[in-house]
């Protein structure tokens, strides 16, 4: 169980830094010059962690400034290797109109974990204190409940 | 800037009115209207028509206009979830210890049968005693009620807090209303933040509400409480879509998520038990 949460973890950073990567290509950079640079990122990113190696693709897709990229990348696990894509479009004002993961795994195993990732975009958050939250107009957040309730369940802990 | 407070629905409403204050007759209506729907909807009310096939034969029942809106989308949903999202289980909830009483001590659970239900024409078919519960889509669809309401009432920007679900107009300068996102189970921690334009805001988890191993959203198939989601936030075009996309959200495991929602129309983040997270593709807003 802990290996595969671990696995799950890493291939998790894996994809975010792909992702992560993508995005810095294609919201910082021109498309049609920088595809070296790119390579040469992700790989160093990717050599980071490991094993694995990264190999990019990018297209503009010639339509204003809308541009889309598309990361194969493959990393090891224990079982072999496994290959993995991510693809991000992002429209002319920089907005991301597409995160996509494609499932390229051919193992069983492998297969079912990178379709659970391409499900959402998995993301890391830390939370912040509220208080240190500025310029919002409300919280929003599960319902406070009403008195008759908490003192039921109040009532209801003082017994155990 | 105008504020109008109260409660209802079992939680603390706020509104924030721009441009236009309250006057009494304004705050009366709003009142007026609260009163009726919980009347009409709520669990915990005897004479409400949510409990009006508590003790009936199997039939096929008249119902209003307003309960089958909420029913007809629940039979959507219930489509979408498999099954796994019913307001038909108000008994389950009921034998959980979540009662009018608020006993919150379960009783046999496992003893429970629930019927069946579905719309015939715009009427109620039910296979035997049923009591409905409309946690998860009554309240969003009470937002919009009170949103036409204020609409008519003459107000035109204006947020409403249904204690942490609401609906957002933008503000007299056209800018949205930004909401901080509370961490699910941590009341003093934000996730990050959501800008509403004229769009619904519904934010759920299963920790406010919970007693010994229950809470309050429960998996009728299993008869237990979901355990896989802890914590689901939701934005669609308005507070009835966006209160159900939650409740759809909590049934479903993580494959299912993208393309149901997709079809509800909405924008999500759902916290999962372990210790994970999954954030549409568009949500506008801050994460932290």
């Amino acid at each position: 169980m802990a290996i595969a949460k671990k696995k799950i973890v890493l291939i998790g950073l894996l994809i975010l830094a792909g992702v992560l990567a993508i995005i810095r290509f294609v919201i910082m950079k021109p498309v049609t010059e920088e595809k070296a640079e790119v390579l040469t990122g992700t790989t160093e990113m990717m050599n980071q962690k490991g094993s694995e190696s990264g190999k990019m693709m990018g297209s503009g897709s010639g339509m204003m400034n809308a541009k889309t990229a598309t990361v194969n990348t493959e990393y090891s696990n224990p079982g072999g290797k496994d290959d993995v894509s991510f693809t991000i479009a992002v429209d002319g004002s920089g907005v991301i109109t597409k995160a996509e993961t494609g499932v390229l795994a051919v193992h069983p195993i492998s297969k079912t974990r990178q379709e659970s990732f391409a499900a959402g975009l998995p993301a890391v958050l830390v939370g912040k204190k509220l208080s240190d939250v500025t310029k919002i107009d409300r919280v929003g957040g599960s319902s406070l409940t009403t008195n008759a309730f908490n003192e039921a369940l109040s009532g209801l802990k003082a017994q155990i | 800037m105008d504020t109008f407070d109260f409660s209802a629905l079992g939680t603390k409403w706020s509104i924030l009115a721009f441009g236009k204050t309250f006057s009494d007759a304004d705050k009366k209506a709003i009142l007026d209207m609260m009163e009726t729907f919980e009347n009409r909807f709520s669990r915990f009310r005897d004479t409400s028509e949510v409990n009006a096939f508590r003790n009936i034969d199997p039939g096929v029942y008249e119902i209003s206009e307003m309960l089958f809106q909420m029913l007809e989308r629940a039979e959507e949903l219930r489509k979408l979830t498999n099954g796994r999202f019913d307001p038909g289980l108000g008994l389950l909830l009921e034998e959980a210890g979540y009662d009018p009483q608020y006993r919150l001590e379960p009783g046999e659970t496992e003893r429970i049968t629930l019927s069946h239900w579905n719309l015939e024409g715009e009427k109620l078919f039910i296979d035997g005693p049923i009591v409905f519960d409309l946690g998860g889509i009554g309240k969003g669809f009470c937002i919009d009620e009170v949103a036409t309401l204020l609409r008519t009432l003459g107000f035109q920007y204006f947020l409403i807090d249904a204690g942490g679900d609401m609906y957002g107009t933008e503000k007299e300068d056209g800018s949205p209303f930004r909401i901080a996102l509370e961490w699910p189970g941590k009341p003093d921690t934000a996730f990050g933040t959501v800008e509403l334009r004229h769009q619904g805001l519904a934010v759920s988890d299963t920790f406010r509400r919970r007693w010994g191993k229950w809470h309050h959203i429960l998996n009728p198939k299993e008869k237990s409480p979901v355990e896989e989601v802890i914590g689901v936030s939701a934005v669609a075009k308005n507070a009835f879509d966006a209160d159900c996309m939650t409740s759809v959200l909590f049934q479903l495991s993580r494959k299912e998520t993208p393309q149901v929602a997709s079809i509800l129309d909405g924008h999500y983040i759902v916290f999962y038990s372990d210790s994970t997270v999954d954030v549409s593709a568009h949500w506008l807003g801050e994460l932290f």
